[in-house]
C-alpha cells in the first residue's frame, strides 16, 4: 500500500506508433490495438503499481500534430492544453516510433514547446535493427533537450527503465521560439496582450486556430488580425517548414541509415494488393473467404453444440424432480442460454479474421482502394473502417467514425453503418433461414444455406449503399472533405494479441446477450405460466368443451390454450393486429419485443415460448417448423412469414446500445431520431411488403 | 517546368517545389510534404482515385484534388 498520490502520465504521439501496445504492457491491459491509423478514438485510463509507487495511465488517441482536423484529435488538443485542469497529467510520454522518426519528431518538437514535463520513448527499436535503422539516443536528447529511452511496446524491451525514468522529476527547459521569424515574434508579444498566456506558443495557438475564445476575445482577435494584416496560413506554413529544419538538423546529429540493408517487403506486397485491378481482385476473394469460413468453418462446432445443450434439456428434464423450478430450468433457462452459445463459433471466427486484417496493416490498403466509391456515396474511404467493424457490431464501428475528418462523410458514416448484418443478427438469420431451406440443398457446389446467409450480407451492404445516396442528396456539404492517409508496413499479425481480441469479443458477447437472456427468460416463464380467470380454468374448460379429443390430443390442446391465455398470451394477442399484416402470430411479437433491447434475445425469446408450449424436448428448429396456425392449418414459418422476419431483422434499429452510442456520438437528439425512425420504417414497411408479395 | 503532383504516373518520381496555398497545405507539410523532398509514385487507384506516394519511408495516399496542389520541378 502505498499513501503517495499517484503520478498521473498520458501517452501521447503520432497515429499507429504504438502507444496502446505499450499502455497495455504498463497496466497490463488489454486494450484494442491495430496495425492501422485511428484505432484507438477515446480515452483510456489504467493503473499500475512500480516500486511502491502508484502510476495512473492515459491512452490517447493518435495526432499528426497541434492542429486537430478530426473529432479523435481534437479531444487529444484540448486535454493537452486544458493545463488548468484539476486532472492534467503529471507528465507526457511523447512516443514515437524509430521507423518514422522525421515525421514523429515534429510533433513532439510542437508538443515540446507547451512546456510541460516530457519523456520521449522511441519505440519498435526491434524492427530498426532489421531495417538498417541506428538511432544515437544521446545525441537525440541533446538536441530536444528531453530525457530519451529507447523501447519495444511489443518485444518489452526497456519498458522497466521507462518506468524508472518516469518516478524521477523531469525539468521542464524553455527554449527560444524557433518556429518563428523575427518580425513574427514581435507580432506575436502584441497578440499577447489580447490572449494572455505565460506560454509563448499557446499563445501562437491561439492566434492561428479556432480554440473556443469568449466572445470578448474573439472580437479582439479578429480585429488584430484585420489590423495587423496577419496571413495565419503563412505563419503555420512557416512554422512548419522552421520545425521540420529543426527536426532535420538533430537528425543529421542521431541518425544514421543503412540503406543496403532496408527489405522492402511491403513495396513489392503493394505492387500486387494496391495495382488497380489485382488489387480489387484480392480485397474481393477476401472478402469472400471471410465469408464461406464464417458459414461452413463454424457449422461442425455449432453442430456439436446444438446436441449438446439438447441432451442436456433432456438430462435435466429427468435428473429434476419435477416442479415449477426444474421446468423453469428445462423449459427456460437452457434453451435460452443454448441459444446464444450456438453462435459463439461463428462470432470468433468473425473476429479472428477482423483481427488479422486489421493487425497485418491491409485495413489502410483497402480505404485506399475504396476511396472513389466511397465518395460517390456521400462517405470517405476512411468509412470502410467502420463499415468493416460493423459488420462485427455497430457500437465500436460508429465511435470508429471519429476519424473522419469531414463532419457531413462523418455523420452519413454513422447514420447508415447499423444497416451492416452485425453479428447480432447472425443468430437470427441462421434460424429463419433453416426453416425455409432444408439441410444439405446445394446449388453447384455451395450450401444454399450459406448462400441465403451471404444474400442477408448483400442485402444489408445495398441498403446502406442506398440510405447513404439519400442523404448525400439531402445533406448538403459543409466543408471541402480531403483524404491524407499513411499506409503502414505490413507487420505479421502477432498471434496473442488476435486471440486476446477475439476472447474478450466472445466474452462480452456472452455476457450482454447472457444477462438479458436469464432476465427475459425468467420474466417470460412467470408471465406464460401464470394468467388470470381463464387459464386457470383451462383444464375444466378443455374437459368440457373438447371431450371427443383423446386424452392425448386433449394434453396438446390444453398446453396451447393455456399459454394463449397467460398473461404472456394476453400481451402478445393486444400488439398482435400491428404485426399480423406482417405475417407473425402473437409468439413472434413477443419475441419481436423481447429483441427490442438486443436482437439476439429473439432466438431465446423463441426458444422460451415453444419449450413452454410442448411436451417433448427437441431443437428449437425443429418444434417451429412444426409450428401450426390453428385457423389456417398451414405452418406458421411458411416462406413469407420467414422472409418478413428476415427483411425486418435486416433494417430493424433494435439495439439500445447503438441508439445510445449514436446521441453520443452526434450529440443531437434529431439525428439519433432519424436513424431510428428511418430503420423502424424500412423494417416494417419492407416486411410488410415482402409478406403481402408472397403471401 | 512545374508539373503537378497528381500528374505523376506510377513508378515516377520527382522532388517537390511548392506547395500551394490552400486548406489542407499545412496537413500536407506535417504529413512530410516540403519543398526539396524526394518522392515515387506507389500506385494510382483506378477511376481516378487516390494516388499513393512514396516519401521516404513513408507511403501516403491522397486524392487527385489535394496532390494538384503539390507542384514538382
Ligand atoms: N514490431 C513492433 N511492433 C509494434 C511495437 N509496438 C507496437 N507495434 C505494432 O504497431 C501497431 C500499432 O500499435 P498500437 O498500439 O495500436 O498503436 P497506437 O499508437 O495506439 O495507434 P492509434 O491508437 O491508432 O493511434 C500494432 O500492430 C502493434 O502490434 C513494437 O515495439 N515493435
Ligand atoms: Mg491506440
Amino acid at each position: 500500500m502505498s499513501s503517495q498520490p499517484s503520478i498521473r502520465i498520458a501517452l501521447v504521439g503520432n497515429p499507429n506508433i504504438g502507444k496502446t501496445t505499450l499502455f497495455n504492457k504498463l497496466c497490463g491491459l488489454n486494450q484494442r490495438t491495430g496495425n492501422y491509423p485511428g484505432v484507438t478514438v477515446d480515452k483510456k485510463k489504467g493503473a499500475a503499481n512500480y516500486k511502491g509507487q502508484s502510476l495512473e495511465i492515459i491512452d490517447l488517441p493518435g495526432i499528426n500534430s497541434l492542429y486537430p482536423k478530426s473529432k479523435d484529435e481534437e479531444l487529444v488538443v484540448k486535454y493537452l492544453l486544458d493545463t488548468k485542469n484539476e486532472e492534467y497529467p503529471d507528465k507526457f510520454v511523447v512516443v514515437v516510433s524509430a521507423l518514422n522518426l522525421k515525421r514523429n519528431l515534429y510533433l513532439l518538437d510542437q508538443v515540446k514547446d507547451l512546456n510541460i514535463p516530457i519523456v520521449l520513448a522511441v519505440n519498435m527499436i526491434d524492427l530498426a535493427e532489421k531495417r538498417g535503422i541506428f538511432i544515437d539516443f544521446e545525441a537525440l536528447s541533446n538536441h530536444f533537450n528531453v530525457p530519451v529511452l529507447p523501447i519495444s511496446a511489443k518485444k518489452s524491451t526497456g519498458i522497466d527503465q521507462l518506468k524508472d525514468q518516469l518516478l524521477e522529476s523531469v525539468e521542464v527547459t524553455e527554449r527560444a521560439a524557433h518556429y518563428l521569424e523575427e518580425a513574427e515574434k514581435d507580432m506575436l508579444s502584441r497578440f499577447r496582450d489580447i490572449a494572455f498566456d505565460k506560454n509563448d506558443y499557446k499563445v501562437f495557438l491561439r492566434l492561428t486556430q479556432n480554440l473556443d475564445e469568449n466572445p470578448q476575445v474573439q472580437q479582439a482577435k479578429d480585429t488584430f488580425i484585420r489590423k495587423e494584416e496577419v496571413n495565419l496560413r503563412k505563419l503555420r506554413k512557416n512554422a512548419a517548414i522552421l520545425r521540420y529544419r529543426f527536426v532535420n538538423e538533430g537528425l543529421k546529429k542521431a541518425l544514421t541509415i543503412d540503406k543496403s540493408k532496408a527489405v522492402d517487403l511491403t513495396t513489392r506486397a503493394d505492387r500486387l494488393l494496391m495495382h488497380p485491378i489485382w488489387g480489387q481482385v484480392t480485397f474481393l476473394l477476401v472478402l469472400l473467404a471471410v465469408f464461406q469460413a464464417i458459414f461452413w468453418l463454424a457449422s461442425f462446432p455449432m453442430d456439436w453444440i446444438d446436441i449438446g445443450f439438447g441432451s442436456l434439456a433432456e438430462w435435466s428434464a429427468t435428473a429434476l424432480p419435477e416442479g415449477y423450478l426444474s421446468q423453469l430450468i428445462t423449459e427456460g433457462l437452457i434453451p435460452g442460454i443454448g441459444g446464444v452459445v450456438i453462435f459463439i463459433p461463428q462470432i470468433a471466427i468473425l473476429f479472428f479474421l477482423f483481427s488479422l486484417l486489421e493487425e497485418s496493416g491491409y485495413m489502410s490498403r483497402i480505404i485506399f482502394l475504396n476511396d472513389r466509391v466511397m465518395q460517390k456515396f456521400g462517405m470517405s474511404g476512411k468509412s470502410i473502417v467502420p463499415m468493416i467493424s460493423g459488420m462485427a457490431c455497430a457500437i465500436p464501428a460508429i465511435m470508429a467514425a471519429r476519424t473522419i475528418e469531414n463532419s457531413r462523410e462523418r455523420l452519413i458514416t454513422i447514420l447508415v453503418t447499423p444497416l451492416l448484418t452485425c453479428s447480432a443478427r447472425i443468430p437470427v438469420y441462421v434460424l429463419v433461414i433453416a426453416l425455409v431451406i432444408p439441410d444439405d440443398t446445394y446449388i453447384w457446389i455451395f450450401n444454399a444455406q450459406g448462400l441465403a446467409l451471404m444474400a442477408m450480407y448483400l442485402l444489408g451492404v445495398l441498403m446502406t449503399f442506398i440510405v447513404a445516396l439519400v442523404l448525400k442528396r439531402i445533406l448538403k456539404p459543409v466543408y471541402k472533405s480531403y483524404l491524407l492517409l499513411e499506409l503502414p508496413e505490413y507487420l505479421i499479425p502477432d498471434m496473442k494479441n488476435v486471440l486476446v481480441r477475439v476472447w474478450n469479443n466472445v466474452k462480452s458477447f456472452i455476457w450482454n446477450a447472457g444477462k438479458i437472456i436469464v432476465a427475459t427468460a425468467i420474466i417470460l416463464f412467470v408471465l406464460a405460466t401464470n394468467g388470470g380467470e381463464e387459464f386457470q380454468q383451462a383444464e375444466v374448460y378443455v374437459q368440457e368443451n373438447h371431450a371427443t379429443l383423446s386424452t392425448e390430443e386433449q394434453a396438446v390442446f390444453l398446453s396451447s390454450y393455456q399459454i394463449e391465455k397467460s398473461y404472456l398470451g394476453q400481451i402478445g394477442k393486444t400488439i398482435e393486429p400491428a404485426i399480423e399484416p406482417l405475417g407473425y402470430d402473437w409468439k413472434i411479437g413477443i419475441s419481436l419485443v423481447t429483441s427490442l433491447a438486443a436482437r439476439e434475445v429473439f432466438v431465446g425469446t423463441m426458444s422460451i415460448i415453444y419449450a413452454i408450449d410442448s411436451e417433448e424436448t427437441m431443437t428449437i428448429r425443429d418444434r417451429l417448423k412444426k409450428e401450426v396456425n390453428p385457423s389456417t392449418g398451414m405452418p406458421v414459418f411458411g416462406l413469407a412469414t420467414s422472409v418478413s422476419l428476415l427483411i425486418f431483422y435486416a433494417f430493424a434499429l433494435q439495439c439500445m446500445s447503438t441508439v445510445a452510442v449514436t446521441y453520443k456520438e452526434t450529440k443531437s437528439f434529431k439525428w439519433t431520431a432519424i436513424q431510428f425512425g428511418y430503420m423502424t420504417a424500412l423494417a416494417y414497411f419492407g416486411a410488410l411488403i415482402a409478406y403481402q408479395i408472397l403471401s | 517546368m512545374t508539373r503537378k503532383l497528381s500528374e505523376y504516373m506510377v513508378n515516377q518520381t520527382g522532388v517537390i517545389k511548392q506547395i500551394l496555398d490552400t486548406d489542407v497545405a499545412e496537413r500536407l507539410m506535417e504529413f512530410g510534404f516540403l519543398p526539396g523532398t524526394i518522392f515515387s509514385v506507389i500506385s494510382r487507384a483506378p477511376f481516378n482515385g487516390p494516388v499513393c506516394i512514396q516519401i521516404e519511408n513513408n507511403r501516403i495516399a491522397l486524392r487527385l484534388k489535394e496532390a494538384a496542389f503539390v507542384l514538382v520541378e
